[in-house]
């Protein structure tokens, strides 16, 4: 990996530049005064100085003290896991019910870990999904609906 | 005496069952998070946020109190125990506490701790209800332009005594302020960077922001950190402290609560750091035995109430003036605003049974945590040997049903794994998230005093350096961004934080 504040700097512009196009569509001005347009487009501003001024320092530094290496592998095991989990929830709760879809989520998120055994994360899957239904569902009374249309066989 | 009818009020509402049983499960988990190395305060208050929806404002907040200051407690013990701090703000206590526990004197060193956070925790909370009122007095003279530059120094000065480098914390609050105005515009009813999504009217929730960058992008980083090694513990003998010891830590005890509280109002790393500064005054104040970071009570004893004493005071301008002094204290205001509470100056005024409840429920949390503390120490050092394989499930799961629970949104769900893979990037290229939820939670209200002042002034922006006191304060906010870029003093400052974290 190179210089990771260059890397943060640009990428600090390009948000900032996405933001403003985001934002463009707002006026700048109201029958107010000031319009709904302005404060996101001067944050926009100063993210996109904030960002040069990043990148422009990590060039300074890199002459005065080197490179600053950082040689550390992206996580793409648990990146991966972790994020998935939620997207399945997401994806499945609507059709399959609470139930089986945070069981489903849990268990891809626990993949994350290379110490996890398929049996132990079953184990540990199950536990813990049980544990939430009873604190959330009976302990909280969320209303949760825990199978859903696809599953419910009764109607 | 005013102060004294309020206390009375206070604990009337705080010794109720209901909300001792709140600050007991608070404290309880409190102590959990701070022995566990891979969770912190802000984690935990994140993820237990969206239960804290379904309580009232005041146990609700009680509790997520306790977590805070019960952190601070359980951080100790495992640093003291084993030389792991669960919490920054034990990393000191480490160095002479693990001495002392080798030494044979762990139980004293864990009295110590404990008796130093209680005393100083209960000094604290008095100073509290003290500074109060007076201070939300001047504040409730403010009008839009000064409060406007009240929230742009109090975002200032949390960089300043923040760690790493300054442009990217700025750069971080600033994308704190951005995600924070997505959503319906108050002003003009217009949908601002919803990308016409019907459940972004309403704006980001807070949660999902916390839950998503502290939840799961800590988890992903912890991973990475691959292999969990066990640590050899130190045996627990006599708990109770002799005459002479007490006598030994009753100065720095005292030293420690003093700086702790002062440190603790100011914005910025306030625990933290006030335990680093208490150790190095107890180096001025060499005595006893032992000397210090060869296992000197002094050194756990010191700062320990520091930081307990910091931990406590910085509810000051988080309930007064509405501004926190660290992320923490963004996570309750943002467990206020949810609960419909805007805190600031009028909170006292409009609510003296949560504004002094919680101030009495700190006394009582306070009393708890030692009972939970020095008889239960065995039990919290059990807790360590979980493995972080079978932890961070749990968190994930808490994540997602917790978010769901909080509207049945599939978005904010969506949402919370784009926040942890983003949350993840940010400290891997070492942007520090913390700012950022500083600038999450003040971005509304410093656009709309913004707004408010120019709507006054009638578009004119010089309406900020006419008004004296709000000229000051923007001053103030320019010397210490100046000071801060000016190479000496900068250089200075990184030299301070390398200092601690070589500890």
């Amino acid at each position: 990996m190179r210089n990771s504040d260059t890397i943060g700097g640009f990428a600090l512009l390009f948000f900032a530049g996405a933001y403003a196009l985001a934002a463009s569509n707002l006026r700048l001005t109201s029958s107010l005064g000031i319009g709904p347009g302005l404060f996101p487009m001067s944050l926009a501003g100063i993210l996109g100085f904030l960002g040069v001024w990043i990148v422009v320092k990590s060039y300074v530094n890199r002459t005065r003290d080197t490179l600053k290496v950082q040689e550390e592998a992206i996580p793409y095991r648990s990146l991966i896991c972790i994020s998935i989990g939620p997207i399945f929830f997401a994806l499945l709760v609507e059709p399959l019910g609470v139930l089986p879809a945070l069981f489903i989520a849990v268990f891809i998120s626990c993949m994350a870990s290379p110490a996890m055994t398929i049996r132990a994360a079953l184990v540990c899957t199950a536990f813990l999904v049980s544990f939430c239904m009873l604190l959330f569902g009976w302990g909280l009374g969320l209303p949760l609906e825990l199978f859903g249309p696809w599953l419910s066989f009764a109607g | 005496m005013d102060l004294f009818a309020n206390l009375v009020l206070g604990f009337s509402v705080a010794s109720t069952p209901m909300n001792i049983w709140y600050c007991f499960i608070g404290a309880f988990f409190g102590t959990v998070v701070g022995v566990l190395p891979g969770i912190g305060a802000t984690a935990t208050i994140a993820l237990l946020l969206p239960i804290t929806l379904n309580l009232e404002p005041l146990p609700a907040i009680i509790m997520l109190a306790g977590i805070y200051y019960g952190s601070q407690y359980g951080g100790s013990t495992t640093a003291i125990l084993v030389r792991i701090p669960g919490e920054g703000s034990s990393v000191v206590t480490a160095i002479d506490g693990h001495k002392m526990a080798q030494r044979g004197d762990a139980g004293l060193a864990l009295s110590a701790a404990a008796l130093g956070s209680l005393f100083a925790g209960l000094v604290a909370t008095v100073l509290i209800g003290v500074f109060a009122i007076p201070l939300s007095y001047v504040a409730l003279r403010f009008g839009a332009p000064e409060y406007f530059s009240l929230i742009v120094l109090g975002l200032v000065a949390s960089v300043t005594l923040a760690h790493g480098s300054i442009p990217k914390a700025l750069a971080m609050i600033v994308l704190g302020i951005m995600f924070s105005i997505v959503g319906t515009d108050l002003y003009t009813g217009t949908r601002r960077l919803t990308f016409d999504q019907a459940a972004l009217a309403d704006g980001i929730s807070f949660v999902v922001i916390s839950v998503g960058i502290f939840g799961l992008g800590e988890i992903i980083r912890n991973l990475q950190g691959g292999q969990e090694t066990q640590k050899e513990m130190a045996k627990i003998n006599r708990l109770f402290p002799r005459w002479r010891d007490l006598c030994d830590m009753f100065a720095p005890i005292c030293r420690g609560t003093a700086l702790g509280s002062f440190l603790g109002i100011l914005p910025g790393a306030g625990a933290t750091l006030s335990s680093f500064v208490a150790y190095s005054v107890e180096k001025r104040f060499q005595k006893g035995p032992y000397k210090l970071g060869e296992g000197a009570i002094a050194g756990v004893a010191g700062p320990e109430a520091a930081n307990n004493a910091a931990a406590q005071t910085s509810f000051v301008p988080m309930l007064t003036l509405g501004l926190p002094a660290n992320p923490v204290m963004a996570l309750m205001i943002g467990a206020l605003v949810i609960q419909g509470i805007r805190p600031g100056p009028g909170v006292i005024s409009s609510n003296p049974q949560l504004f002094w409840g919680l101030i009495a429920s700190m006394f009582i949390g306070n009393l708890i945590l030692v009972v939970l503390n020095l008889p239960l120490v065995g039990l919290w050092v059990r807790l360590l040997r979980i493995p972080y394989k079978y932890l961070f499930p749990a968190i994930v799961a808490f994540c997602i049903i917790g978010v769901y629970g909080m509207s049945y949104s599939t978005t904010e769900v969506w949402l919370i794994a784009g926040f942890g893979v983003a949350g993840y990037f940010l400290v891997r290229l070492d942007f520090e998230p913390a700012p950022l939820l500083m600038g999450f939670v003040l971005g509304p209200l410093l656009e709309e005093q913004m707004r408010r002042a120019l709507i006054i002034s009638r578009g004119d922006p010089t309406v900020f350096l006419e008004r004296p006191i709000s000229a000051v304060l923007l001053a103030i906010s320019l010397l210490c961004l100046v000071l801060m870029v000016l190479p000496s003093l900068s250089r200075k400052r990184t030299e301070v934080f390398e200092d601690s974290a070589e500890v």
